[in-house]
């Protein structure tokens, strides 16, 4: 519960105000003229501001007003929202006024085993007007208690005994107050009766005795003593036992002009039968829940923008910098193009040199044919030469005959002859690699020939086959 | 004491509403910062991964040309260039100018008092290692066979075939002598035959 800074007991018509600093009084103001009605309630309020000079702006105020109505009513053992609920749908069986009502409970003395609560009902039109006028003073409303509620409170304060029913009757203004309850602050019924003790001290007395009266039908208990709260308790204590007929006795709370204002600003929260509803009450925590809840997801959408903007400028840096390194991509990339195809180009031309100038034969076949006009002795006679070329080689065919000769051995001469031409080929420049040298000798046809017939010459003739690398 | 008139009661769904609209905004505005935070976040990594893969391939690139560059040597470039422009020297020019050779070069034959018959292959294509250099080697076969009387020159058929197959070596363009087969007789060469080569570029039609 928030602290009040401004403590109001409104008493059907007697307007009291109790300005609080820190929960400790700065001063207090009493309307001297009765509140006629809350047609001028901001006025007032913000005179009470004024005369009590309050720390702050939270106002309670505690009232005993004609149309607040007190009702005990039986419940379910329910608690929390089905209560409420439950009690929510029995509202208009009891309500005295048109209009919808404003609303409160607090716990009541069980009956004939059957759980009680205690309503309080207040015109909602009313409730609103006071709550308007609080906001147009710059307060803001709290805190609305009945005098019920604060009375029921003053029950635990009663020396009572254990199961000990009691009436506690105070003077509220030109009204009066009162509960019958035990000393643990529950109540079987309270009442705001017309008129007080000081003024109609017999009226009030029948009041009271008819409600002990009915309380005890509805309830089944037996109320055992009256006591009294008020200023002029002690001058008419006498008057109203006799009238009662019961153990009247004075309230042990000291009563001052400023007791509505106390207990409505110290009352707890828990029983306090607080006519503002909790929602209300909640409301500046939701507000500043909200706001904060707002501001901090202002600032994490505001940082969420920031990353986004962050990203979407890195990207940007990012695609720019994608786009420069393609371009200088296609740039190396023709680059190294031109150089492959010059490279190639220059392989291309050195294999064409390879082919043409540096594999060209040599003209070994001329050559040859020029060196064996040197290197064939004159007893020899070439018939035929054959050069060819074969992979990385020359392939070379000689056939010939021996030149006619007069001398007496020409196989003799011959032989010599073809050593000599085989000596040079494979000496001389050539180097050439005699594979087969062949000598043919033909003999003479007739083999009976006369004896001493000259011999025929035989046909001498050879192949010669080598290889120049 | 009296009280005013009512005041308006607000709707209930009003009640209602405007805190569950609000936390709903809440919840939209949270839930989408969240959104937009883990976009745009994740936007980054594939564009800096992008970034990293052309930088390595731009310095790959680089590098190669750099290698490329070093690899080159200008001197040896020029040298090679005036090697190959010698080796193009010495191929024909096409079939025409093989036939012109060929013409010539029988008429060298004749003069040389020989009865010369020079046969060049038809349609002669380029072979497949030579392909990519353009390059055509057209056989030819060489007849030779001494004029009678050698028309008038004393020098014997050898030693013209000598003349002949030194003027065939000295050929500006590159003919190879790849066979060669001569017969003679008692008095000199007989008759010559010869294989050859002929290499020149071949015509690409334009």
């Amino acid at each position: 519960m928030e602290k009040l800074s401004l403590s109001i007991s409104c008493l059907n018509g007697e307007w009291t105000a109790l300005g609080l600093r820190k929960g400790a009084p700065t001063g207090s103001w009493q309307k001297p003229e009765p509140v006629e009605d809350f047609a001028g309630l901001s006025t007032l309020l913000e005179e009470s501001f004024q005369q009590t000079q309050p720390d702050g702006r939270n106002i309670g105020i505690v009232i005993a007003h004609p149309k607040l109505t007190n009702h005990v009513i039986d419940v379910p053992p329910v608690k929390g929202a089905k209560l409420s609920r439950y009690i929510e749908r029995r509202l208009q069986q009891f309500k005295t006024f048109d209009g919808d009502a404003t609303w409160s409970h607090q716990r009541a003395m069980s009956a004939k085993g059957v759980d009680n609560a205690l309503v309080h009902l207040f015109p909602k039109t009313i409730f609103e007007q006071i709550d308007s006028a609080c906001r147009e003073a710059g307060g803001r409303l709290v805190r609305l208690l009945p005098t019920t509620a604060v009375l029921a409170n003053q029950l635990k304060e009663l020396p009572l005994e254990k199961d000990e029913v009691a009436l506690l009757a105070a003077e509220t203004g030109p009204s009066t107050t009162i509960v019958i309850g035990r000393r643990d602050g529950r109540v079987c019924l309270s009442r705001i009766l017309r008129g007080g003790w000081s003024a109609n001290a017999d009226r009030v007395a029948v009041d009271i005795s008819r409600t002990i009266g009915f309380a005890e039908q509805q309830s089944g208990l037996t109320v055992n003593s009256v006591w009294l709260f008020g200023p002029n308790v002690q001058a008419r204590l006498a008057e109203m036992q006799t009238l009662l007929r019961l153990t009247v006795k004075p309230s042990p709370v000291e009563h001052t002009p400023l007791y509505w204002c106390v207990q409505g600003a110290q009352l707890a929260a828990r029983e306090d039968a607080n006519l503002v509803s909790v929602a209300a009450q909640e409301a500046p925590q939701r507000w500043r829940r909200l706001t904060v809840t707002s501001a901090a997801l202002l600032l994490f959408l505001l940082g969420a923008l920031g990353v986004a903007a962050y990203a979407e400028r890195q990207c940007r840096s990012d695609r720019r910098i994608i786009a420069s390194l393609d371009g200088e991509i296609a740039r190396w990339q023709r680059t190294k193009s031109e150089w492959q195809a010059r490279h190639a180009e220059a392989a291309r031309k050195k294999e064409l040199v390879r082919i043409v100038s540096e594999e060209e034969p040599l003209s070994v076949p001329a050559w040859f044919l020029g060196y064996l006009g040197e290197a064939t002795p004159p007893d020899l006679l070439l018939t035929q030469l054959e050069i060819q070329r074969t992979n990385q080689a020359w392939a070379i065919r000689l056939a010939g005959t021996a030149q006619p000769t007069t001398n007496d051995s020409p196989q003799t001469v011959f032989r010599e002859a073809l050593t000599t031409l085989g000596t040079n080929l494979a000496k001389g420049p050539f180097h050439l690699t005699l594979v087969r040298n062949g000598l043919d000798e033909e003999k003479p046809a007739s083999p009976r020939a006369p004896a001493k017939a000259p011999a025929p010459t035989p046909t001498l003739t050879f192949n010669m086959e080598g290889v120049i690398q | 004491m009296s009280t005013t008139p009512a005041l308006p009661r607000p709707a209930a769904s009003q009640t209602f509403l405007w805190p569950l609209l609000a936390r709903a905004l809440m919840l939209v505005v949270g839930v989408g910062s969240v959104a937009l935070v883990w976009w745009s976040l994740n936007r980054l990594p594939p564009l800096a991964r992008q970034v990293r893969d052309k930088d390595l391939t731009r310095a790959n690139l680089a590098a190669e040309v750099q290698q490329f560059e070093m690899n080159w040597n200008a001197e040896a470039a020029q040298i090679l260039e005036s090697r190959y422009q010698a080796a193009h020297e010495r191929l024909f020019d096409g079939p025409e100018e093989s036939q012109r050779w060929r013409t010539a070069f029988a008429g060298m034959g004749n003069a040389l008092a020989f009865d010369t018959e020079l046969q060049l292959a038809i349609n002669p294509s380029a072979a497949p290692e030579h392909k990519l250099h353009q390059l055509v080697v057209t056989p030819a076969t060489l007849r030779l066979q001494p004029a009678a009387e050698g028309k008038g020159l004393t020098n014997s058929p050898y030693e013209r075939l000598l003349t002949l197959a030194a003027s065939l070596a000295q050929t500006k363009r590159r003919v190879d002598l790849v066979e060669l087969s001569v017969q003679s007789d008692s008095n000199s060469v007989a008759q010559a035959r010869a294989e050859l080569r002929l290499w020149s570029r071949e015509k690409v039609n334009p």
